[in-house]
């Protein structure tokens, strides 16, 4: 069963609408990337999956739950992780630690506090005291000592150090991932990411642009780089964009059969920033 | 119930500088003064309503009649004590309240401001579970801090009586003691603030829903927003219902210690006044305003579901 299904989610703010009839599926063991620009729609689908915004239409179930009716249920087996500092600064670290295990069941303080040992946070700390990048180790410890399905994660390296950032994603692949769990992720910083997504779901202006498995990016995409006279040619093959670059003219594919392109030029895979940039450029 | 452990530990850490520590630091300036007092005047006023009889809740009037070798009867012993111990816990009160109204104030709005409630909202505990937490801390967790610097003052004054008033007269440490009242004052305030916690209900609530609504000013909202509505009710119908209402509500008519029971009104010589706290439950006051309050904590619960961060 997929943890997340949802279908034409839709969710307007008066003339605006967030949401245009959204599509969204996170099977069980993937890491699904939701990548977009600001304002493309991707915190409002988050919060919806969360129990956090009110839909106007769509069909939505998190771990077979409705989200808005049942948030609290979801909430035992949902974890999440908003950009920086969302952790109560006026709590210290132990407290906030005693309110998890008294509020969730299946937090396991000791596991927080031994993951908290190998970081700079000491438990009579004040999160206020606490650096940006201690505050998202915290969370992360928090979050992994909660037995999860679906661990929810939006801008969560926002502002942080490369070298956090790096460890970051590590810990949640070492120390969260596996068979039965699911990431969901949100970005701006797609290179960061790109390599350990399974997913890809593109949304702009509130709709889906496009929906596929990482592995499958090289068989659908192609970026082949050519010289003036290979872009003649290649222009009957309908390239989905067209870029002049130093080293020649760069164009991008979808669903081209590959040898005929390599005639052309210099075949390449293009990487998510391109494709997104490639696809929206229909749709600006 | 683990759940609401957790989330009623959790607000009185958060609030205990304002719920714990104000009553604290009243109870040291009220140590202050009267040790300046003494120490300048040699006595101290607490109380400086008259009673029938003209005399001051103070330690001056009884030093005065001690002194003047008319040992007073043990009905108007308690009287002067019960207005000294009136006069402090009125002060209390008083601090209580204000603490109380910025606290409910702050409650739904200020983790909405620092976006910690996209934290609070990722635990498991629902909204009405959260919002009501809140009302039980104010209705009756802060009040045990409160109550209990009181009892302090009682304590520290009557102490400092002991010193002071026998031997300058005919009043024994005896006669101060066993007329202190202490025992009754525990027991008034304890149910007095039980009590208070439902009477309250609607203006606790009120306060909670506009925590819970309001994007910005939450003060302006909470307190201009009745008055204009009691405002028109005035120029359009001609009554004061609103204002009456939140007259009645906002006093703390539930607290024996705070309504001045006199001793002509108990024959018996000292008056609980708990009978009076526990009549509330036969007014149709009390009822209204549960249901009125049931009814705004209904609406803060969903508007909580609705809003997060500003």
């Amino acid at each position: 069963m997929s943890l997340v299904q949802a279908r034409g989610l839709t969710k307007r703010y008066g003339d605006v609408t967030a949401l245009d009839a959204f599509d969204l599926t996170v099977e069980p063991g993937r890491i699904v990337g939701l990548i977009g620009p600001n304002g493309s729609g991707k915190t409002t689908a988050l919060k919806s999956i969360l129990g956090l915004a009110h839909l106007d239409a769509g069909d939505l179930s998190v771990l077979g739950l409705r989200p808005e009716k049942k948030r609290r249920d979801l909430m035992r087996r949902t974890a999440y992780i908003a950009d920086t500092g969302i952790l109560p600064r006026w709590m210290r670290v132990a407290h906030l630690l005693d309110f998890m295990a008294d509020v969730n069941p299946s937090f396991d303080r000791a596991s927080a506090v031994a993951a908290l040992e190998k970081t700079e946070v000491r438990l009579d700390k004040k999160i206020l005291t606490l650096s940006k990048g201690m505050n998202v180790q915290l969370h992360l410890a928090l979050v992994l000592a909660i037995d999860t399905e679906l661990l929810v994660l939006d801008e969560p390296t926002l502002g942080l150090d490369i070298l956090y950032r790096q460890q970051f994603y590590d810990s949640v692949l070492n120390d969260y991932f596996e068979e039965k769990r699911s990431i969901l992720v949100t970005t701006h910083e797609v290179r960061e990411i790109e390599h350990i997504l399974t997913d890809v779901t593109f949304i702009h202006h509130g709709r889906n642009i496009l929906d596929l498995a990482t592995d499958q990016l090289a068989v659908e995409f192609a970026k082949v780089t050519t010289s003036e006279s290979g872009a003649q040619a290649l222009r009957a093959l309908a390239p989905l964009s067209e870029r002049h670059t130093l080293h020649g003219t760069e164009m991008l594919f979808r669903g081209a059969d590959q040898d005929d392109l390599a005639r052309h030029g210099e075949v390449a895979t293009p990487n998510l920033p391109e494709i997104f940039v490639a696809l929206v450029g229909d749709h600006l | 119930m683990n759940v609401w452990k957790g989330l009623l530990t959790r607000e009185w850490l958060e609030h205990k500088g304002a719920l714990g520590w104000g009553p604290v630091i009243t109870f040291g300036v009220i140590v202050v003064f009267v040790m300046i007092s003494l120490a300048i005047a040699g006595t101290v006023e607490i109380n400086l309503d008259l009673d029938d009889e003209g005399h001051r809740g103070s330690i001056t009037a009884l030093i005065d009649e001690s002194l003047s070798e008319e040992i007073p009867t043990e009905a108007a012993l308690a009287n002067r004590l019960d207005k000294i111990r009136h006069g402090v816990a009125e002060i209390f009160l008083f601090v209580f309240f204000i603490i109380a109204f910025f606290t409910l104030l702050g409650m739904l709005f200020d983790d909405r401001k620092d976006r910690s409630v996209l934290f609070w909202k990722s635990v498991p505990a629902s909204d009405a579970e959260t919002v009501l937490s809140k009302y039980v801390t104010i209705a009756w967790i802060g009040p045990v801090a409160t109550i209990a610097m009181i009892m302090a003052t009682y304590v520290f004054l009557f102490v400092v009586m002991t010193f002071l008033v026998p031997g300058r007269g005919a009043l024994t440490v005896g006669n101060l003691w066993s007329n202190s009242g202490l025992v009754v004052g525990l027991v008034e305030l304890i149910a007095g603030f039980a009590v208070h916690g439902l009477w309250a209900l609607p203006i606790y609530a009120w306060l909670l829903l506009v925590s819970s609504a309001v994007t910005r000013a939450p003060f302006a909202w909470a307190v201009f927003m009745p008055i204009v509505i009691g405002m028109l009710e005035r120029i359009t119908f001609g009554t004061g219902v609103l204002f009456k209402g939140i007259g009645n509500h906002l006093s703390l008519k539930a607290i024996p210690t705070a309504i001045q029971v006199s001793v002509d009104e108990a024959p018996s010589g000292r008056a609980t006044g708990l009978g009076d706290t526990f009549a509330l439950f036969a007014t149709s006051d009390m009822w209204i305003g549960i249901v009125i309050g049931a009814a705004f904590l209904y609406g803060a619960i969903y508007l909580r579901t609705r809003n997060n961060e500003i």
